[in-house]
Parts: C-alpha cells; sequence; structure tokens
C-alpha cells in the first residue's frame, strides 16, 4: 500500500502541536510540564466534564484536520489505544470492590473503549465510518496498517487518532504506561510519488525490535507510552527522512514504512 | 455510491452463548424456542434480573495458559473448541502460512471481570500475585490469546466500538482481504458477565428484571449475556462457498454518547452502505435479524427504522431472547446465526412478545418460520452511536 500524510496533530508533555513538535526534533529545548488539552472543538459546557482520554484524543483529532486544512465533518477515523481511559476503568474497579457499587451513569458510558470516536464524531457533525481498535502495545502499527487499509480499500482519506494515558491506582503496577501522549494522523491513499509512503506487512525469522527515535526525551516517551510508538514516524516525517521504519505487528510479522522517494534514492 | 464488493467466504464458524457450546446446540434452542436466560443475580451482585450465561467454563478449560486465564479468555477457549473450528484453521494455516493469518476480533468487557476481582482482593494496596497477568487486562487480551491458541503469526488487531464491536470485524477482515494484508482471517468477538456491566447498565436504568422482551409493547430492558464466536473468511476458497458476507456498512450517529439518533439516522446509513456494497435493494433481504435489545427507547427507534424502510414482506425479528445481550460479542452472535438462517431455513421467531409495537407488527416473526432464503441482514448498534450492518448470501461466484 501507499499512503500520504496530509496533516499531523500532537500532544504530550512539553508537545502541544505539530509545530512544538519539530521544534523539538529541530533542537529546541523540551520544556518537560504537562498541560492537559481543552480542546476547542467540544462545547465549553461539555469539555470540563470531558474525561482527558476523550480531551487527549479529540484534542489531536481536530489539530490533524487543521494542519491538513480540511474539513472533519465526512472523515473516516481510526481511533487507537492501548489500554483505553484508565482513569475510568479504575473509578468502575474502585467502585465494584466496595460496598454501595452505585455506579455514575456517565463515567459508565464514557467507560467504552470508542468514548473518544463518539465526542468527536458528535463534535464534528461526523456520520463517516469509525472504528476504535486496540492491540496491546503493537495499537500503533496495528492502527497504522487498520487506517492506511481503510483509506486504500474505501479509496477515501483516514483520520488516525492514537493516545494512551496514565494507567492510575494499583492496575498501574501490572500494566504501566508513562506521560500522556496523543498523536493523530491524517491519511489519504491517493497521494503522488513524492509525498508517498510505502506500508508492508513483512513475515520476519524473528519478532522486530521497536524503532528508537533519535532525540532522547522523544525516544524515552516511546518507550513508555504505546500511542508514543508513532513518534518514530512523527520524528522522520519533522526531519524529511524516509526510513525505513519498521514496527512489530505479532508474532513475527513487522509493519514497515519507508518513503517511495527515499527508496529510489538507496 | 459504494462500489459492489467481492464476496469473502466464510469456511467455518462457531459459537458458544447461553444457549449452549456450538452451532448445534444454538440449532436445537432455537428450533425448540428454548431460551438460554436464566434468573440472576451474578456472583458478587444485589441486581435482580436475568442473565444470558455460558455454564461449565470453570472445569472445561482448566488447561489455559495461566499467563492468559480469565472468565473471557476461557470462554473464547471454551468456543474454539467446538464445530471443528480449529482443524479448519489448522487447515488454513496448513495451507497460507501462519504469517498470512491474521485474526481480529470485538469485545467491549474484554477481560475488566479479572480487573474488578483483583481490585476486590488487594493485598496491601496492590494485586496479589496471582492477578498479576500483564497479557489480561487489556482490550487486546482475546485476541491476542487466540491467536495464539490458534498458530497465527500474522497481524492482530481488536475492534471495540461497545456493541457493534464484533460485526465490524467482518468489514475490517473484507478489506484486509482485499488489500492482501492477509489469506485468511479469523473474526470473532468475546465478551463475558462481569459486575462492571450489570451495574453500568443499571445505573442507566436499562436492566429488566425479568426476562427480555424485545419489541414488546411491555419491554423495560435487557438482559447481560456472554458468548464467543468465531468465524474463517478466506478471499479464495479453493472450491465454491457456501456462505459468504456479500456486503457491510458502517456509521456513526453523531448524535449521543448512550442514546440512538432519535430517527435511526445512522442506522439507516449503515443499512444502505451494507445495500449498496452488495448491489442488492432492501425488498431483496430475506430476512433481518435486529440489534433489538428489549430496552424502551432503542427497540422504538429500530422498529420505525425498519417499518420506513424495508416492504411488509421482509420478516424481522431479535434473539436476544435467547442469548441475552452479549455487548461486543452481539455482533459475531447474530452474524453466526443469520449466517445459520441460510443453511437451515429457519427463522427465528422473536422470544417472549406478547404484543408486539404496532409499528413492526406485521413484520416481526413471533414463531419461528421455515423459509428458504437466499440473503440475511444481520444490524449491531452501539454506545458512542456506532453502527455496522452486514449482509451475507448464499455466494457461488
Amino acid at each position: 500500500m501507499r499512503i500520504g500524510i496530509r496533516g499531523i496533530g500532537v500532544w504530550g508533555p512539553g508537545i502541544r502541536d505539530w509545530d512544538g513538535f519539530c521544534a523539538l526534533v529541530a533542537g529546541k529545548p523540551h520544556d518537560a510540564g504537562w498541560q492537559a488539552p481543552a480542546p476547542a472543538a467540544i462545547p465549553a459546557r461539555e469539555r470540563r466534564r470531558a474525561p482527558l482520554m476523550v480531551r487527549l484524543a479529540v484534542e489531536v483529532a481536530g489539530q490533524a484536520c487543521t494542519n491538513a486544512g480540511i474539513d472533519a465533518h465526512d472523515i473516516a477515523t481510526v481511533f487507537a489505544s492501548s489500554m483505553g481511559d484508565t482513569e475510568i476503568t479504575d473509578y468502575l474497579c474502585r467502585t465494584l470492590a466496595g460496598e454501595s457499587k452505585m455506579l455514575s451513569p456517565t463515567r459508565f458510558h464514557n467507560s467504552v473503549h470508542n468514548a473518544p470516536a463518539g465526542y468527536w464524531s458528535i463534535s464534528s457533525a461526523n456520520r463517516a465510518p469509525s472504528s476504535s481498535v486496540a492491540a496491546s502495545r503493537e495499537s500503533f502499527p496495528a492502527a497504522m496498517l487498520e487506517a492506511c487499509v481503510q483509506s486504500t480499500a474505501e479509496a477515501r482519506p483516514v483520520l488516525l487518532v492514537v493516545s494512551d494515558i496514565v494507567v492510575p491506582g494499583p492496575l498501574g503496577e501490572v500494566y504501566p504506561i508513562g506521560e500522556p501522549f496523543g498523536a493523530a494522523l491524517l491519511l489519504d491513499a491517493d497521494v503522488s510519488d513524492d509525498d508517498a509512503w510505502t506500508v508492508t506487512v513483512e513475515p520476519q525469522p524473528d519478532r522486530p525490535a521497536w524503532p528508537t527515535p533519535g532525540h532522547p526525551v522523544l525516544a524515552a516517551l516511546a518507550e513508555n507510552n504505546p500511542a508514543a510508538r508513532s513518534v518514530a514516524l512523527l520524528e522522520a516525517v519533522a526531519g524529511n527522512g524516509g526510513g525505513p521504519l519498521q514496527w512489530p505487528l505479532n508474532g513475527s510479522t513487522g509493519l514497515r514504512m519507508a518513503r517511495v522517494t527515499a527508496i529510489d534514492g538507496e | 455510491m459504494l462500489t459492489p464488493m467481492r464476496p469473502v467466504a466464510v469456511v467455518a464458524a462457531t459459537l458458544t452463548c447461553a444457549v449452549g457450546r456450538g452451532i448445534g446446540a444454538m440449532r436445537d434452542a432455537l428450533a425448540a424456542r428454548r431460551s438460554g436466560l436464566t434468573p440472576g443475580p451474578w456472583p458478587g451482585s444485589d441486581i435482580d434480573t436475568w442473565l444470558g450465561r455460558v455454564t461449565g467454563l470453570e472445569s472445561a478449560v482448566a488447561s489455559i495458559n495461566p499467563a492468559f486465564d480469565c472468565r473471557n479468555n476461557r470462554l473464547a477457549m471454551y468456543a474454539l473448541g467446538a464445530d471443528d473450528f480449529r482443524a479448519s484453521v489448522d487447515a488454513a494455516v496448513g495451507r497460507f502460512g501462519a504469517a498470512r493469518c491474521a485474526v481480529i476480533a470485538g469485545t467491549s468487557t474484554s477481560s475488566i471481570g479479572r480487573t474488578e476481582a483483583a481490585y476486590a482482593n488487594l493485598k496491601d494496596g496492590e494485586f496479589a500475585p496471582r492477578y498479576r497477568q500483564p497479557q489480561v487486562p487489556h482490550p487486546h487480551s482475546a485476541s491476542a490469546f487466540v491467536a495464539g491458541e490458534l498458530g497465527i503469526t500474522g497481524p492482530a488487531m481488536t475492534i471495540s466500538t461497545a456493541c457493534s464491536s464484533s460485526a465490524k470485524v467482518f468489514a475490517a477482515a473484507a478489506r484486509w482481504l482485499a488489500c492482501d494484508v492477509a489469506d485468511a482471517v479469523v473474526v470473532g468477538g468475546v465478551d463475558s458477565l462481569c459486575l462492571s456491566v450489570i451495574h453500568g447498565f443499571h445505573s442507566l436504568q436499562l436492566v429488566s428484571r425479568q426476562p427480555c422482551r424485545p419489541f414488546d409493547r411491555q419491554r423495560d430492558g435487557i438482559n447481560l449475556g456472554e458468548a464467543a464466536g468465531f468465524a474463517l473468511l478466506v478471499r479464495d476458497p479453493g472450491e465454491p462457498p457456501h456462505i459468504g458476507l456479500l456486503g457491510y456498512g458502517e456509521s456513526c450517529d453523531a448524535y449521543h454518547m448512550s442514546s440512538a439518533h432519535p430517527d435511526g439516522l445512522g442506522a439507516e446509513l449503515a443499512m444502505r452502505a451494507a445495500l449498496e456494497r452488495s448491489g442488492l435493494s432492501f425488498a431483496d433481504i430475506g430476512y433481518v435479524n435486529m440489534h433489538g435489545t428489549g430496552t424502551r427507547a432503542n427497540d422504538d427507534i429500530e422498529a420505525r427504522v425498519c417499518a420506513r424502510l424495508f416492504p411488509e414482506s421482509v420478516p424481522v425479528s431479535s434473539t436476544k431472547g435467547w442469548t441475552g445481550h452479549t455487548l461486543g460479542a452481539a455482533g459475531i452472535t447474530e452474524a453466526i446465526i443469520s449466517m445459520d438462517a441460510l443453511a437451515t431455513g429457519l427463522l427465528p421467531g422473536n422470544l417472549n412478545v406478547e404484543a408486539p409495537e404496532p409499528v413492526i407488527a406485521s413484520r416481526l416473526l413471533r414463531d419461528n418460520r421455515e423459509a428458504r432464503i437466499a440473503t440475511a441482514m444481520s444490524n449491531s448498534f452501539g454506545f458512542g452511536g456506532n453502527n455496522c450492518s452486514l449482509i451475507f448470501g448464499i455466494a457461488d461466484a
């Protein structure tokens, strides 16, 4: 498959948009502070009540569409998260371990893995197909594959959104995730050679190693947050690199991405 | 207008739900109109309701890999062992190679029941040793477990869009096959009963204290259920296929997190997309397996949408009176029931209907019907306004 990257949104510790990410890659000092996003796409009253997971995903989704200069409302979406809304999982399990077991109906309906997709479709009046996916630590490469397949098979642009937040409480000891990180890529299989990346599923003799970002801050992010496994690709785009990059998908299969022009130059 | 798709062959399937293990058990229960629902409450819960639970799990799969041991994965393993499904997958792995086979499974609850138990048994604020299983408490656990059990090393992915999860796996698999990501895809869904969903739906006042009565005027909510089902999809079956996926349609309501669009706009979009891909019209559908959960609002909306779109001659029913609402496994459960209606010619009549909603009364099957049909549609609608419609048929191409 061949895919073009039309727009990028990103949010993480000290990273508030694509320009900031590019500046970091170019050598600007990193401001390590985490600040929760307040996406303009969600109406102010809803925004205050929206969970962090939703705000993070919707923020980067909106950024990617703005960055691409595209109207979001008919764009198909693939949302991915390794663990989903772990703050709500912790709340549900704590409450159910107690005496009353009375759950908040709002927090319950926000507990679904597709809650960010639901908020996004409502706030962008978007009735296009939407999938919410997971593949544990391999959630980014699996979702990238799914988004590229959708764009290719359905001949339409697809917005890919990956996000993971800290796992609180005792669950975090068993399945730890570092600081929150979200990224969105507007992908389009309708692309010229100059802008295209090839995307292939490649059987390997052994499980492929993770790609390591060159920037030490980004390498640490990628190591500790499954959604930030996308950073190796973002860093390549920011630095005008062409890969090839490879991520493990499952067992002994990898997802490989390389810029078409870079392949020609090899 | 969407381009018609090439049918995808469904060469094997298996289903385990409240009515029993294997497709044969399901067939018998449908024919005998024997519901799998039993009175609750669920252990540890005080909520008065009926449940669609799978029995025999604890002893049947004692040999499960401890790293993955939890009710949801036990249910998956139990289901994989029925209907000679493993033999069919083994043949596909042998024919195409393990890396050319893929897994896409849907779930909503995943293994949260295990995490609930871990929180209820904390030791000094931490998970007790037996609950420290990093491969369990995440949404992809069942898909990873199933890929490992079946010896599949190609891509594995979980779709979790609430109650449409394991319907959308068919759409995703059709695309993976079309794009040559794999030669065979095991699709499926697994959802298991746990406190989160029983108490969660109770908090929304959607849980019935009686056996659920989809499309009855006196219906008052859902019964939660659990199920695991799988199907093997291939691009080139090698011989004329019997049953195929003819079309799929996906949409969002863009309306509300837990209420369906009042006019069923998203549901209609999904059904129209499935029809366009299959090259069929509403009148060509031989039977519709509805989402029909038994809630006041959603059944009302779905009944009106069906009455608006389908000619009166198309029979419709919900089978949740047998299985309960199996959430993330509802899509695969009802896809398999719909495919089996094509194979057997038995159209299941909706259980527990005394006085049907007037708008749908003339087309709602209340008794089983024997009819050879060429196509069946299965509809699944979930929280977040996520919709999926599937069309199965006899594919002779």
